[in-house]
């Protein structure tokens, strides 16, 4: 690891990371400080005021009646799967894209590392900071789900979810990073992520529209983020999960071994 | 040493550079000249292993820079021709990060060189002039002490007494057996610190001289202002031309008590020396129009 380079992107990048994963935070203290055991049933009626069409894509159709499914569905319908995209496109296209269309690549290019090495500290820091917004999170809704009500959630499938949800990014995340490795300007690399990227939640979230638009959800890698299946303890999820960060972390290879070939414009 | 041969690189629009080939000796600064587009930039690209060629090879100290990067970026400084460094960096924490990257502990010949360009590095490289920003490029291209520099219109944004202290510093790295490449649009600079000329024009190179050859005419330009319009001088034996009134435009080629003598029997004012581009002077010789 060369960690003079960890500390640039770090500095360069702290506040996507810390900015998406307090705004995240935000939602899990209000969720979790929300959650009334013994009045699911007025939050639910609440959610039914709303028009199905909504409730349906934002993932709050079914909020269940225990805090893992309320947690879950409420975080994971739509708030964990958008906002760690604003941080993906944005950190995406600053670790390379940017660097080249700047002009400041230079001063990563000419250090006395080769290029594939280089490439794979961004990608490390990528996948790293992606994680950490994931792990602040799972790691707050732990505690603070088990100092207000104790021994309720069931780690295990939060856990699960998460793995899939963090494969999913990961796989976002290595379209982004491949864009920016193979464009030489910023806007185009930006342009195509932001395409892709938000292309594929909202085809997640349409598809939950109902039975006309259920294809969408064929275009989506959130579709592994099948929350029902998961709480019913069905399928593999830790198996899903795994292969999902394998192929992101292979589109990461990818990106590198596109960008070590590249001509650089410098 | 750094030697090329044959490098080309075509881009879709037909421009680049083709068979470009020159060799740069242990010891030698060499200056790379050519207008805008003509390919110098592409060529330090090639030198820096930063592109795919067409064909060609380039060799520094007997390394591919493609393949070695490593190696080679160990023995390299290079100054951009236009600098945009890191967000949010102050020229220490700038300077630090190279540093660090490059494993050097020993900082000082940093604070030489900083001391010498008299450099505020704690100011955030934002706020810093165009002048700041181009020191702060030179003291972390020299910083590491490397065998050889790459300098991409290293004096671009100094004023003059820095311009100065910038060619003594060539000078000196020169002494110490370093192997320079520089490209610079300023006569007067290269005169000064540069051993050969390679010019480059359309990705072609045109000429490559020996500036130190005596037999190489150079031009030097004189405006002469007088004290009344008097336009015998146009067709006196001074290769005069008239700019607008009373002044007039004069070449010298190694004539100058010729000049001098001719011009006193006229009612001179004023002389200016107009200071040529390297390019206007050797595309004089070489190069015609620009297409």
């Amino acid at each position: 690891m060369i960690w003079d380079l960890q500390l640039l992107n770090y500095r360069e990048n702290r506040v996507f990371i810390f900015g998406v994963t307090g705004f995240l935070l935000i939602y899990v203290f209000s969720s979790i400080g929300m959650w009334d055991p013994d009045g699911i049933e007025v939050l639910q009626e609440m959610m039914d005021l709303l028009p199905d069409a909504m409730t349906n894509m934002l993932g709050f159709g079914n909020l269940g009646g225990s805090l893992t499914s309320y947690l879950l569905n409420y975080m994971y319908g739509f708030l964990m799967l958008l906002f760690p995209i604003i941080f993906t496109v944005m950190v995406g296209n600053r670790l390379v894209a940017k660097h080249t269309t700047s002009g400041s690549m230079i001063f990563l290019l000419t250090m006395p590392y080769s290029r594939r090495r280089i490439m794979f500290n961004q990608a490390v820091f990528f996948a790293a900071g992606l994680f950490f917004i994931f792990a602040v999170n799972v790691s707050v809704m732990i505690l603070f789900s088990n100092i207000m009500f104790p021994g309720m959630l069931e780690i295990g499938k939060l856990l699960i979810v998460n793995l899939i949800a963090y494969g999913a990014h990961l796989i976002l995340a290595a379209i982004a990073f491949l864009f920016s490795c193979l464009f030489d300007d910023s806007q185009t690399t930006m342009m195509f992520s932001s395409v892709v990227l938000f292309g594929n939640a909202v085809a997640f979230m349409v598809s939950n529209l109902g039975d006309g638009t259920a294809f969408l959800k064929y275009a989506s890698v959130f579709t592994f983020i099948d929350i029902e299946y998961i709480l019913e303890g069905s399928g593999n999820g830790l198996l899903t999960g795994v292969v999902l960060t394998l192929i992101g972390l292979l589109g990461f290879v990818g990106g590198i071994e596109l960008f070590d070939r590249k001509s650089v414009v410098i | 040493m750094i030697v090329i041969e044959n490098l080309t690189q075509t881009y879709k629009s037909g421009k680049g550079i083709f068979d470009v080939s020159f060799r740069v000796e242990e010891g030698e600064v060499y200056g790379y000249l050519g207008p805008n587009g003509a390919g110098k930039t592409t060529t330090i690209r090639g030198i820096l292993g930063q592109m795919n060629a067409d064909q060609g090879t380039v060799r520094i100290d007997n390394m591919d820079p493609r393949v070695d990067t490593k190696d080679v970026n160990k023995i390299l400084g290079y100054l951009p021709g236009e600098m945009t460094f890191f967000d949010n960096y102050t020229g220490t924490q700038f300077l630090d990060y190279i540093c660090n990257m490059r494993h050097l502990e020993d900082h000082s010949y940093r604070q030489e060189l900083t001391a010498l360009f008299e450099l505020d590095v704690n100011m955030k490289i934002k706020k810093m002039s165009k002048g700041m920003k181009q020191k702060l490029g030179i003291v972390s291209a020299f910083m590491h002490d490397p065998d050889i520099l790459i300098l991409d219109e290293p004096t671009s944004g100094l004023d003059p007494l820095m311009q100065n202290t910038f060619l003594d510093l060539i000078l000196s790295e020169k002494a110490k057996g370093k192997t320079i490449l520089m490209s610079s649009h300023i006569f007067e600079e290269v005169e000064k610190v540069c051993d050969r000329v390679g010019i480059i024009k359309n990705g072609r190179i045109v000429a490559i001289e020996n500036l130190n050859d005596t037999d190489l005419e150079v031009e030097d330009l004189l405006v002469v202002t007088l004290e009344e319009e008097n336009d015998a001088i146009v067709s006196s034996p001074l290769n005069a031309k008239k700019l607008h009134g009373n002044q007039y435009q004069i070449s010298v080629v190694n004539n100058y008590p010729e000049v001098l003598r001719e011009l006193s029997n006229y009612p001179v004012v004023k002389i200016n020396v107009k200071k040529q581009t390297i390019e206007e002077l050797f595309m004089k010789y070489y190069g015609g129009d620009d297409e």
